[in-house]
C-alpha cells in the first residue's frame, strides 16, 4: 500500500513538473496572456496586430527574464 | 490545406521522437538487463493507455467546445509547454544546465533496478518503471496531439498518424540497435519544438482572443522565424552574464586557468 502510494506521489510530481518547472515562468506567462486579453477589451486597441506582438514581446519577456534568473541562480556563491 | 497539415503532424512527429528516444532507453536498460517480457508488456499498457485518453479527450475537445475558447485554452496550455521548452533548451544551449543524454539515462536506470536477471517469474519492477517512464513522456506526446491536432478539420487523424509514426520509426531503429539512441540530436529538437509551440501558442491565443494576423494563417511563418531569433538571442544575451562572471572570477583567481 505504502509502495502504490508512493508511486503515485512521485507520478504525480512528475506531471506536474512536464507543466510546469519554474512556476515564476508559468505565472508570468499567464499574467501576459490576461493583460492581452484586457487589451483586446479596449475599442480602440480590439483586434488589431499590435495587440498580438504585445503579447509576443511579454512572453519574450518573461522567457528572458526566466533563463537569465537561472543563470543569476548558477553563478551565486556556493553553488 | 498544406498549412494545416503541417501544423498538425511536423511538431508532434519533432516531439514525438524526443519523448520516444528518452522512453526507449530506459525500456532498452531493462529489456538487456531483466529480460524483454515485462518491460514490452510495460511499453503495450502505457500505450493503449495513451490511445484512450487521445480518443476520449481529443474527440470531446473536436465536436464540443467553442473554436474561440478552443484557441484560447489550447494556444494558452502550449505557450506554457513551450516557454517551459525553450527555457530548458537555452540553458541546456549556454551550459547552464546538463545535456540531456541517453548513456547516462541509461546507467540511472540500471542503477535504480540492479543489474541482474530477476528470479520471479515476472519482472514487476521492471515492468512499473517500463510503464510509467511510458506513460510521463507519453503524457506530453497526448498533450500536443489534443491541442495540436483538435485545431480543426482532418488535422486530428493526422496529428494521431506524427505521433504513430513517430513511436514506430524510433521502436524499430532502437529495437534494431538495442542499445540507447544518442545520435539523434536530442536537445537542438527539443530547441525546435519549443519555437514551434510558442509560435502555436502565442497565434493562437491572440486569435482567440480577437487579433486578426496581418497575413492570415502566414502570421505563423513570421512568427516563428520571430521566436526563432529571439531564442538565439536570449541565449547570447544570457550567456554574456556566464562570460563575465568567468573572466572576473579568472582576474580574480588566475591560479584557476593554469
Amino acid at each position: 500500500m505504502n509502495r502504490l502510494v508512493g508511486w503515485v506521489r512521485t507520478a504525480l510530481r512528475e506531471i506536474w513538473a512536464l507543466v510546469v518547472d519554474d512556476w515564476i515562468l508559468a505565472v508570468s506567462s499567464l499574467a501576459a496572456i490576461g493583460a492581452t486579453f484586457a487589451v483586446s477589451r479596449i475599442d480602440a486597441v480590439g483586434s488589431g496586430n499590435a495587440t498580438g506582438w504585445l503579447l509576443v514581446a511579454l512572453v519574450v519577456t518573461a522567457v528572458a527574464a526566466s533563463v537569465r534568473r537561472a543563470v543569476a541562480a548558477r553563478l551565486r556563491p556556493g553553488r | 490545406m498544406v498549412l494545416e497539415f503541417l501544423v498538425a503532424i511536423v511538431p508532434v512527429f519533432v516531439a514525438s521522437v524526443v519523448e520516444c528516444v528518452e522512453a526507449w532507453t530506459v525500456v532498452v536498460a531493462v529489456g538487456l538487463t531483466r529480460g524483454w517480457r515485462a518491460p514490452l508488456l510495460g511499453v503495450v499498457v502505457a500505450v493503449t493507455v495513451i490511445g484512450a485518453l487521445v480518443v476520449a479527450f481529443g474527440a470531446t475537445l473536436v465536436d464540443r467546445i467553442d473554436e474561440q475558447l478552443f484557441e484560447v485554452v489550447s494556444g494558452t496550455l502550449l505557450s506554457l509547454f513551450g516557454v517551459r521548452w525553450m527555457r530548458k533548451a537555452i540553458l541546456r544551449s549556454i551550459g547552464v544546465v546538463a545535456l540531456s543524454d541517453e548513456h547516462v539515462r541509461y546507467r540511472k536506470t540500471l542503477d535504480a533496478l540492479g543489474n541482474e536477471r530477476t528470479e520471479q517469474a515476472f519482472d514487476w519492477a521492471g515492468f512499473s518503471i517500463a510503464t510509467k517512464t511510458m506513460l510521463l513522456e507519453g503524457l506530453e506526446i497526448t498533450f500536443l496531439v489534443i491541442t495540436l491536432g483538435a485545431s480543426g478539420g482532418a488535422s486530428y487523424p493526422v496529428a494521431i498518424t506524427g505521433a504513430v509514426a513517430a513511436f514506430v520509426v524510433v521502436g524499430a531503429v532502437g529495437w534494431f540497435a538495442r542499445a540507447p539512441l544518442d545520435n539523434v540530436p536530442e536537445n537542438e529538437l527539443k530547441g525546435f519544438v519549443s519555437v514551434m509551440l510558442v509560435t502555436f501558442g502565442t497565434y493562437w491565443v491572440a486569435e482567440g482572443v480577437g487579433v486578426d494576423w496581418a497575413g492570415g494563417a502566414w502570421g505563423l511563418v513570421y512568427l516563428f522565424a520571430f521566436w526563432f531569433v529571439m531564442m538565439r538571442l536570449i541565449a547570447r544575451w544570457a550567456s554574456r552574464g556566464l562570460d563575465t562572471a568567468t573572466d572576473t572570477a579568472l582576474a580574480e583567481f588566475p591560479e584557476v586557468s593554469a
